[in-house]
């Protein structure tokens, strides 16, 4: 573990939305083991905390605080400031991670109530969580950073709503970042390819992964350790210079990730249309 | 403070009317999922969240995903309301 970033996060408090599971469990542990005091927000009351704690104890960081506190309401997150101000003068990081919102079956199923609640929790906490941390401490984090995904680039099924939230997410961290520019802090978003948690199988079903993987390879799905460590490697100091920006982390898939790649590969998987025998034969001229 | 199942059932009769698009002033039949009343995904864990919520009470996920209608949910939560009583008591 190299000493400076010890040095640089040791004791400091980092905020994780959605804390508790998947990507956001990930970041958790890796600051925590770089010696950050981290606090884990989220909503359902459902996680294990004796076992997240004892995960925290393993990697040989300092025990996390575990708050239930509903990313989209105000209130909850000024609660969560509050407590993090009894044991800290300044914040050191924020992690919007949390995302929360419809997935439609059709172009029928999307109604104006679930898309403003679906910005509420996923879109809206990035802005809040700033807000909230200004007014307690006085001053900004000195990293915000946001978890997106590839949504806003490319279609995927059902993920109208999400894939809104994260746009906004994203056009927020550029225009915080330039309306921000004279104070100290640094806001990017990490857009990474999709990440196998139990919030994948629930939004694309359990056939998605096994059909990413036959069809593009392992490499496809990134894991939440990777994101932690992009989001580490923009809170260490060495990335100060790199503000406003959607940071895309997809392993290089994400040029290739079409359909002609799969043309190319047509054979191996069996998806010839033509068969041997509709194929022209090629003349030597 | 809500004790009888029936103020549970008003208290997630109220967010499911709140939450769910179009059965505002409407009869919410409690043997009904509420998927069956029209709720997408986002609309239950609304209803389940915000009644949480006032009841004070959180209910594990695990327990939750078995429901099968509003009934269960009720049971389920004035259960929980009961415990939380009895513990305090």
């Amino acid at each position: 573990m190299p000493t400076f970033l010890k040095n640089k996060l040791e004791g400091k408090a980092v905020v994780i939305t959605g804390g508790t599971d998947g990507i956001g469990r990930a970041c958790g542990l890796l600051f925590a083991r770089h010696g950050a005091h981290v606090y884990l927000t989220h909503r359902w009351g459902s996680a294990d905390e004796d076992a997240l704690r004892a995960e925290f104890r393993a990697v040989g960081g300092q025990e996390p605080v575990i708050v239930e506190a509903d990313a989209s309401l105000d209130d909850d997150t000024d609660a969560l400031m509050q407590t993090i101000r009894k044991d800290h003068d300044a914040l050191e990081a924020i992690i919007s991670n949390v995302s929360f919102a419809h997935v439609s079956k059709s172009h029928e199923d999307l109604d104006k109530k679930s898309f403003l609640r679906s910005l509420g929790y996923s879109a809206w906490p990035f802005v809040g969580y700033l807000q909230s941390a200004h007014k307690t401490f006085g001053k900004y984090p000195r990293y915000a950073i946001g978890m997106s995904s590839r949504g806003p680039e490319y279609f995927l099924p059902g993920y109208d709503f999400v894939a809104a939230s994260k746009t906004v997410m994203e056009t927020f961290c550029r225009y915080l970042t330039a309306d921000l520019l004279s104070e100290d802090i640094r806001i990017n978003v990490v857009r990474a390819n999709p990440v196998e948690t139990r919030s994948l199988e629930a939004t694309f079903g359990p056939d998605f992964a096994p059909f990413c993987k036959k069809y593009y390879g392992e490499g496809f799905f990134v894991a939440p350790e990777e994101v932690a460590a992009s989001a580490l490697g923009l809170c260490s100091g060495l990335m100060d210079g790199v503000k406003g920006q959607v940071l895309l982390l997809d392993r290089g898939f994400g040029f290739a990730d079409n359909v002609v790649r799969l043309f190319s590969q047509r054979e191996q998987h069996g998806l010839s249309v033509l068969t041997p025998q509709d194929r022209p034969v090629k003349e030597n001229t | 403070m809500i004790s009888t199942r029936e103020e549970v059932l008003a208290v997630v009769r109220r967010h499911l009317a709140d939450t769910v698009e179009g059965i505002e002033g409407k009869e919410i039949d409690p043997s009904k999922s509420m998927k069956e009343l029209g709720a997408n995904s986002l609309d239950i864990v609304e209803v389940v969240s915000c009644s949480m919520r006032e009841l004070k009470v959180k209910v594990p996920r695990a327990e939750l995903n078995k429901l099968t209608n509003i009934d269960e949910l009720v049971d389920l939560l004035h259960r929980s309301v009961q415990e939380k009583a009895s513990a305090a008591s």
